[in-house]
């Protein structure tokens, strides 16, 4: 558990009251059920909490499993409770009491056999990225299992610049699932098992920065790992992909030799955006690379919505992940956007999916495009 | 009900509304457990068991309402419309059962009309989405409550709710262009397409106000503003509350448009100026706020600012009124709102300016004299203000409540009972904009004298088996 007793208490008190949240909530947005807002589910913790239910009740699982942990109500929260934190802990004590979904057991064994929750057979980073522009790594580079699997036009694209630019890369070992989707679903033995196996990975590298391309993994890399008892390395400096490139560009070693024509709107990353603050480097890369600056979407930013992809819900409930999605992309088109950007495989992979009219990009493969 | 008889109707409502519109599930319906007020809470808060509904039905349509509402008419089991759960007085728990109908799939937006600035909705939109749709048009729905973030647009007028600028832009109510809703028996009526006509009699008032006790609201079209070029506030440091007042009246009746005027008292000064916004002032505290075309508002200010320094107000400066604005809603979120274990109510009423200070008094007296020995305190500050007249939000707490909960809804009853009979004699209403609920419904008769027979009568007719909503409103 992140969260302490009389925290996880405080928080399920102000939560199972207060409906102030509502429209933040995207799976209530979807389902429009009062279950799934967060006063719902704060208000079935309560019922727990006193004997009125108990966690084998109809229901009960489902309504803590039908939950985007997107961070957005603990940021649209004035008294800031961490409310995934919460579920997460409930998510954990279904998980113990083999009250979880099977879909989450399944999971596990996924990552364990072939290193992703996908159940999609991996040919290996290296043949993904390809060659190196030399033997001297200056960055390792992460990619993440949407870019190991379904979605790796960014990694392909980040590993064009690095060699373009001459940067020397690595890669890991054997890269495998960051563990951050099993956190998230309330198995911490995989997810603590998955970050020790990922931190003996970081310690054999050469490089002493990390680049990161998933924004999951690098929330898990960098906010989780040490409380799953795994700490990345000491020394090794750990960077998202649009940070290491907006760095780049404020170094002037990135240059771009033709400016975008499309209309572009940006989606934050829920991880980016509301646990790490990576807000203003995408925003600066677009700006530098677009000929008019990105058009915001009307949730953008630290209250960004998600794209469908966050808490499991893609595993779990699939059908509303995808409805989440859809809402996303309507709101990019409302801004007249032909592109679609954003910072993370994941997002990317979910919005594509559903995506009629524009263009979905990772910043990468934009910058990519640009150089 | 039986369990054949409970499967029976379970079908019959998945074949309306689809096996994902219907949840009879024990956490499900759990969750519908309390609303926002404090009985409701304080009773699930000890550990007592809630009343809970049979069925959480989910339509997406007016037809489905309608088919719904027919199913409940036949089978004679209760309806009690539900949308964001912000009401205050327990107007949507469910209290004999049935089907806890929750309107949140009705949420389309149907059409902004940018030529005669209305915009037409579903009654189940959710109050911040339906802004900020509006703003993306240069346009503004013009009503912000406290409840925006969760209530929706037919929640707005099924309890007569207020905005933080209704003093320019109206109550929830004066901005219904049209509306359309089900009656209890499954009718779907339309209102006329316009709200002002000589048409006879006017049929919004079946629904505004009604708490779904007469039907369920399912379309509205509203009155859009355009967002103002500017809008600006003003902090002012009355002496005294009744100094305060004379300044909000004579702004008024001068006739000048504020689009607020909020005016605490010193208590409540003391509890939410300072205490959550940060503003260290003491004595009875005033923002006023004046938007639309900047030479208009530069000039109204002037003449606001006039007033109120004519009646000793001290001139805060701009920065206390920009900080209440932007931080309006943080006063609604724990920990910064009023939260158990401490007991408190909210009693708005209205009265007109002749009567608003004895009105003030007699239920500050009534509540921390009578209930002195509980430690009771009363705070309140005047919010929305009208032409003739101001309504008063006022609050009473006591800190350390009984524990037993029989006990504390006991004392919370008493406490505000006694303080509506004070507001009764005193030429006040029962309630304002928080609605009546099952709360305050026992003084629904006192309230409307000879008139209630025929809203009894009203409801009977419309609703012949009683589904509606029971034990809400009195009814």
């Amino acid at each position: 558990m992140f969260l302490t007793e009389p925290e996880r208490l405080q928080t399920i008190k102000a939560c199972r009251d207060c409906p102030m949240c509502h429209p933040v909530d995207v799976f209530a947005q979807v389902t429009g059920k009062e279950a799934n807002t967060p006063r719902g589910r704060a208000m079935t913790l309560w019922g727990l909490e006193k004997g009125l239910l108990s966690w084998e009740s109809e229901g009960v699982s489902d309504i803590f499993y039908q939950a985007f942990l997107d961070g957005l109500p603990q940021e649209w929260c004035e008294g800031n409770y961490d409310f995934d934190e919460m579920i997460i802990g409930a998510r954990k004590t279904l998980v113990e009491k083999g009250l979880a979904p099977a879909v989450v057991s399944e999971i596990a064994g996924r990552i364990r056999e072939i290193g992703n929750p996908r159940g999609i057979s991996e040919k290996g980073v290296s043949a993904i990225v390809g060659q190196s522009p030399s033997t001297k790594p200056e960055i390792a580079i992460f990619l993440g299992s949407a870019a190991r699997t379904e979605r790796p036009q960014a990694a392909m694209a980040l590993a064009e610049i690095l060699r373009r630019l001459k940067i020397g890369f690595e890669v890991l070992e054997e890269e495998s699932d960051s563990g951050f989707l099993s956190y998230q679903l309330g198995d911490f033995q995989t997810a603590a098992a998955q970050a020790k196996k990922i931190v003996d990975q970081l310690k054999k590298i050469r490089a002493k920065k990390l680049v990161v391309l998933s924004a999951s993994a690098y929330r898990m890399i960098t906010t989780r790992f040490a409380r799953f008892g795994s700490p990345f390395p000491e020394g090794l400096k750990v960077f998202h992909a649009a940070e290491f490139l907006c760095e780049l560009l404020a170094r002037g070693k990135l240059v771009f030799r033709k400016k975008l024509d499309r209309p572009v709107t940006y989606h934050d990353p829920c991880c980016l955006a509301r646990f790490i603050y990576v807000l203003e480097q995408p925003r600066k890369l677009l700006a530098a690379l677009c000929e008019s600056p990105p058009v915001e979407m009307n949730w953008t930013g630290k209250h960004a919505r998600s794209c469908g992809g966050c808490g499991g819900v893609p595993f779990t409930y699939p059908d509303i992940s995808q409805q989440a999605s859809r809402l996303r992309v309507e709101e990019a088109l409302k801004t007249k956007a032909r592109v679609l950007a954003s910072a993370d495989p994941e997002c990317e992979a979910m919005l594509s999916r559903v995506a009629q009219g524009i263009e979905v990009k990772d910043i990468v493969e934009l910058v990519a495009e640009a150089i | 009900m039986t369990q054949l008889l409970f499967e029976i109707i379970r079908e019959e409502l998945c074949d309306v509304v689809g096996e994902d519109g219907v949840d009879t599930s024990d956490a499900g319906r759990f969750c519908y457990g309390a609303d926002y007020s404090w009985v409701s809470r304080a009773w699930v808060d000890r550990g007592m068991k809630p009343p809970l509904p049979d069925y959480v039905v989910l339509p997406r349509s007016t037809e489905e309402v309608s088919r719904v509402l027919k199913i409940a008419n036949h089978y004679k089991i209760p309806v009690i419309p539900y949308a964001g759960g912000s009401g205050v007085n327990g107007g949507v728990l469910a209290l004999y059962g049935g089907i806890m109908l929750d309107l949140k799939r009705l949420k389309r937006l149907i059409r902004i009309d940018e030529k005669s600035l209305t915009v037409t909705a579903e009654a189940g939109i959710n109050g911040e989405i339906l802004e900020r749709e509006l703003n993306l048009k240069g346009l503004t729905l013009g009503h912000y409550p406290a409840s925006g973030y969760c209530a929706t647009l037919g929640g707005y007028l099924a309890a007569r709710g207020s905005g933080t600028l209704s003093t320019k832009y109206g109550k929830a109510e004066e901005r219904v262009v049209a509306m359309e809703g089900v009656l209890p028996t499954g009718e779907i009526v339309r209102t006329l397409p316009v709200p002002r006509h000589a048409t006879g009699p006017d049929f919004l008032n079946f629904f505004i106000g009604s708490e779904g006790t007469l039907g369920v609201i399912t379309e509205v079209t509203m009155m859009a503003d355009p967002l103002p070029e500017t809008r600006d506030f003003q902090g002012f440091l009355f002496k005294s509350l009744e100094d305060g007042l004379e300044a909000g009246r004579k702004i008024m009746t001068e006739r000048l448009r504020p689009c607020v005027i909020r005016l605490y008292d010193p208590p409540s000064t003391i509890r939410f100026v300072q205490k959550v916004l940060g503003i260290q002032v003491e004595g009875a505290f005033m923002v006023v706020g004046c938007d639309g075309k900047k030479d208009l508002v530069a000039l109204e200010m002037k003449e606001i600012a006039k007033i109120c320094k004519s009646l000793g107000g001290e001139d805060q400066g701009r920065k206390p009124g920009e900080t209440w604005w932007e931080e309006r809603y943080k006063f609604y979120f724990p920990p910064f709102c009023p939260d158990l274990p401490e007991l408190f109510g909210t009693m708005d009423s209205v009265t007109t300016y002749d009567k608003i200070i004895p009105l003030y008094e007699a239920k500050k007296k009534t509540i921390e004299e009578g209930f002195k020995d509980f430690g009771a305190r009363y705070t309140a500050h005047f919010s929305h203000w009208f032409p003739w007249g101001t309504m008063i939000y006022d609050r009473f707490f006591v800190e350390k409540p009984p524990q037993d909960p029989r006990e504390a809804i006991q004392l919370h009853n008493r406490i505000w009972a006694a303080a509506i009979r004070a507001a009764l004699k005193e030429g006040g209403v029962v309630n304002e904009h928080h609605g009546i609920g099952q709360k305050l419904g026992s003084f629904m008769p006192e309230q409307l004298g000879s008139a209630w027979p025929v809203l009894v009568s009203l409801k009977k007719m419309l609703d012949p088996n009683n589904i509606m909503n029971p034990g809400k409103m009195g009814l």
